[in-house]
Order: structure tokens, then C-alpha cells, then sequence
């Protein structure tokens, strides 16, 4: 049962790393001359993942539990800042803190630093209707964190990948209130490192991150928010199959699996002051999953704030 | 005798309601209740003669301001400021200006041109700012 559970366990360490801290952004850029930064804290625990033919009180059906829960901590900075009045630029870096309960096993050895690095273009291409359209491009890597990426504690799987992004947004009055929804759409090409009988490994990655908040007075908005990844291609949960990627030290296997994630949440935002920054709370859990953790939970809090002036 | 005068007076002004005007510029005389609230919600960029809008709000706190955000767009005037707010942030644009006591006209001179303005005034219109009927569809 220990070796079940720690193949269990091995497998469930394979792309939690990669759920943090998505975010719609939507398609208004920022204005020239402004410069927003965003700071965010956040913690992502899971103990169950997909497995299929397993039942688990705990975990439900098709789901098997690990023996210590992983945990990951961290901070997420975010700067943007606009280039003319329709095109802005964006990078964000987080820092990463990743442990569970065995610290002393290789595999979930506590592990500290520098996760996704990401950078991005933004453009508006006008309207559809009240839509409100942008088109961006991108690059992320995980370069700083690839020596670690192998174990069930990393914080990243050291891919890096190029996108290509579509934006959506819409404000409007509804009721007595007003909403404002945003939807992102990216095409990850990420770079191949390894090739296998399915394609090039790591498999291209589909990602959309969506967001429909309601203002229930002019100080709090109050929404829902949607986030999903899903490989396009990757290798099966064959535990033989993944360990010819590697271990835990310099590894491909959590990049090369075949698998996706769905998470819904919930955000509290406090809206600006003259006094006061932009502040947001969200918790998302995970609603869907193929060879990935069940019970993501992620809780996030935010502040954001703008320096400089409108050109 | 001048008090009661004064007290007709006070209350016909209290019970007028204000009015929507624009710059003869604009060419409108009337608009829709859907078109009110794409205007003043930023929604609808320039007139029908290609000329910009340019909104001016009535000052924070008069009964201006409290007719146009609850009367015509069905909003506490508090969460139109924030929604006004939240535009101009996310389109990269600026607020709407702001009449201050000394009027909407007195405003836009001081802020250059007024052509295509619009803007809600106590009634009788600021000449030479012209009423605009709004129709009930």
C-alpha cells in the first residue's frame, strides 16, 4: 500500500505548479504613462488526485488520496504598464514556497524559488458589439526552477513556451448595479525538449482564465471566476512510462503527462479610493481534472495599485 | 407676502425636474431612454453628425446628479461614480468633466471648446444649451 501510495503521490505532484495565479485580464489596456503593479499572496493545498478505478472516501470516486498533503505559499508580483493608447505591455514573477509532510524524501524535499516567469504584449483591436477585443503574444519560462522540477514539491515544470492570446471584456449596467466580465484565451506552444511515440513532449497547452464581476455597492465588487488548462497531448499516468523522464532531480515527467485542470471561484474586490488601493480575495477550487489533483484549493489575496499619470 | 412668494418659488423648483440639454452642435433634440444610457454610460462616442460626445456631469451631491443616475440609468449615484470610474480606468480614457456650481457652460469654456456637450441641468436650460426631450422608448 505504501509503494501504491507513493506512485500515488509521485503522480500527484505532476502539474499542480502550474495552477497558481492564473487571472483574466481582459482586453483594456493600460493607458501610457500609467504603471500598474499588483502584489499577491497565495496558498494552494491538494491531497486527492484523479485515478481511475480507485475509490476513496475521502477523495470520491476515480480518485485516490496521497499520505501528506503538498502545500505551496507564495508571493506574485505583477507590472504593467501602457506602450501607446492600445498597446501595453506586462511581466509578472512569482515566488514559491513548496513543502509537504515528508521533507527528508527527495522527492518532496521543501523547495523555495523563483516560479513562472511570464511577459506578454497586449493590443486592443476594437469592439464586437459590447465585447471589447484584444490579441496578445507572450513567452514564459521556467528556466530558474528547472534543477527542481522533477519533484512532487516543485514549483514549476521548467517548460518554456511561447503564446498567443485573444481577450474579451464587457461592462454594462444590470439592474441596479453594473458588471464588468473578461475572458482570456491562450494557445501555449511550448518547446519541445523530448520527442515520443504521441508528438513532441511537453504537449501544447489550451488555457482560458474568465471572470464575471458584479458591483454590489461602489466600494465591493462580488463575482465568480473560472480557470482552465488543458494539454493537448501528453503521456498517459503509466508510472513506467513517466520515469523514463526522469526523477526527481533534472526530470521532464510532470511536463510530459497528459493533463488538465478546471477550477471555479469566488472574488471579493474592494474597489479603489483616493485613500485606499484596488484589494481582492479569491478562493478557487478544482472542478474537473485529468491526472491532476481533485481538491486544488487555492486561496489568493491581492493589492493593486497605479503610479504615474495618463499621457 | 414675500416670504410666501418665496416659499412658491422654493417649492416649484423643488418639484421641477431637471432636464437633459446639449450643445446645438450636437444636433439633437431628442434621444431615446437606451441612448440616454449609452451616453452617460460611455457607451455611445459621438452624435450622429460625427461630432464627439463630450459628457458634463452635474456637481457630486445635487439633485441633478442623484435624477440622472437614479431616473434615467436606474443606479445609486455612488455606484455610477464608481462604474464612471471603472470605464475610464479600463478604456484607457478620462473621467467625464464635472460642472461646477457656476454651471456647465461656465465649465467647458474653462476646459476649451463645448461642442458636443451633454449634460443635465436644473430647469430652464443654460442657453445656449438646448433641452433634449427624452422619449419614453
Amino acid at each position: 500500500m505504501t509503494t501504491l501510495f507513493r506512485k500515488l503521490l509521485t503522480t500527484a505532484g505532476a502539474w499542480a505548479a502550474a495552477t497558481t495565479a492564473m487571472a483574466s485580464e481582459g482586453p483594456w489596456t493600460t493607458a501610457p504613462g500609467l504603471h500598474n503593479v499588483y502584489a499577491g499572496l497565495f496558498y494552494e493545498r491538494f491531497q486527492c488526485f484523479t485515478l481511475d478505478g480507485v475509490s476513496d472516501p475521502t477523495c470520491g470516486e476515480d480518485a485516490a488520496p496521497v499520505p501528506t498533503p503538498v502545500q505551496r505559499t507564495g508571493v506574485k508580483l505583477f507590472y504593467r504598464t501602457g506602450l501607446t493608447s492600445k498597446l501595453d505591455v506586462a511581466a509578472s514573477a512569482p515566488l514559491i514556497h513548496a513543502f509537504s509532510g515528508e521533507a527528508d524524501n527527495p522527492d518532496l524535499a521543501t523547495t523555495t524559488g523563483v516560479g513562472l516567469l511570464q511577459a506578454r504584449l497586449r493590443r486592443r483591436i476594437g469592439s464586437l458589439g459590447p465585447l471589447d477585443l484584444a490579441a496578445g503574444a507572450g513567452v514564459e519560462s521556467g528556466f530558474l526552477h528547472r534543477n527542481t522540477r522533477g519533484r512532487i514539491t516543485n514549483i514549476g515544470d521548467g517548460v518554456t513556451s511561447l503564446q498567443a492570446s485573444a481577450y474579451a471584456g464587457a461592462t454594462g449596467l444590470l439592474g441596479p448595479r453594473f458588471y464588468t466580465f473578461s475572458t482570456d484565451l491562450s494557445y501555449s506552444f511550448r518547446l519541445p525538449e523530448a520527442q515520443s511515440d504521441i508528438g513532441r513532449i511537453p504537449g501544447d497547452e489550451l488555457r482560458f482564465a474568465s471572470v464575471m464581476l458584479y458591483a454590489i455597492s461602489s466600494t465591493f465588487g462580488l463575482g465568480v471566476s473560472i480557470d482552465g488548462q488543458f494539454r493537448m497531448w501528453g503521456e498517459p499516468l503509466d508510472f513506467a512510462q513517466l520515469s523514463s523522464y526522469g526523477s526527481a532531480t533534472d526530470s521532464l515527467r510532470w511536463a510530459a503527462l497528459d493533463a488538465s485542470q478546471l477550477k471555479l471561484g469566488s472574488r471579493l474586490a474592494i474597489y479603489p479610493s483616493e485613500h485606499r488601493p484596488y484589494l481582492q480575495l479569491s478562493a478557487h477550487r478544482a472542478i474537473w481534472s485529468v491526472n491532476n489533483p481533485t481538491d486544488t484549493t487555492l486561496v489568493e489575496v491581492a493589492v493593486g495599485f497605479d503610479a504615474g499619470r495618463r499621457h | 407676502m414675500h416670504g410666501t412668494l418665496l416659499l412658491v418659488i422654493q417649492l416649484a423648483a423643488l418639484t421641477t425636474e431637471p432636464i437633459v440639454v446639449a450643445s446645438p452642435s450636437a444636433q439633437v433634440q431628442s434621444l431615446s431612454r437606451k441612448e440616454v444610457r449609452h451616453i452617460f454610460t460611455l457607451r455611445r462616442k459621438s452624435w450622429s453628425n460625427g461630432i464627439p460626445v463630450r459628457i458634463v456631469l452635474p456637481p457630486v451631491g445635487s439633485s441633478e446628479d442623484k435624477w440622472l443616475s437614479e431616473e434615467l440609468l436606474g443606479l445609486p449615484p455612488d455606484v455610477y461614480r464608481r462604474f464612471l470610474a471603472e470605464q475610464a480606468y479600463r478604456r484607457g480614457g478620462k473621467m467625464p468633466l464635472r460642472a461646477d456650481k457656476a454651471g456647465v457652460i461656465k465649465t467647458v469654456k474653462a476646459a476649451g471648446s463645448s461642442a458636443g456637450v451633454v449634460s443635465v441641468v436644473p430647469s430652464p436650460a443654460e442657453p445656449p444649451l438646448v433641452p433634449v426631450k427624452i422619449q419614453s422608448k
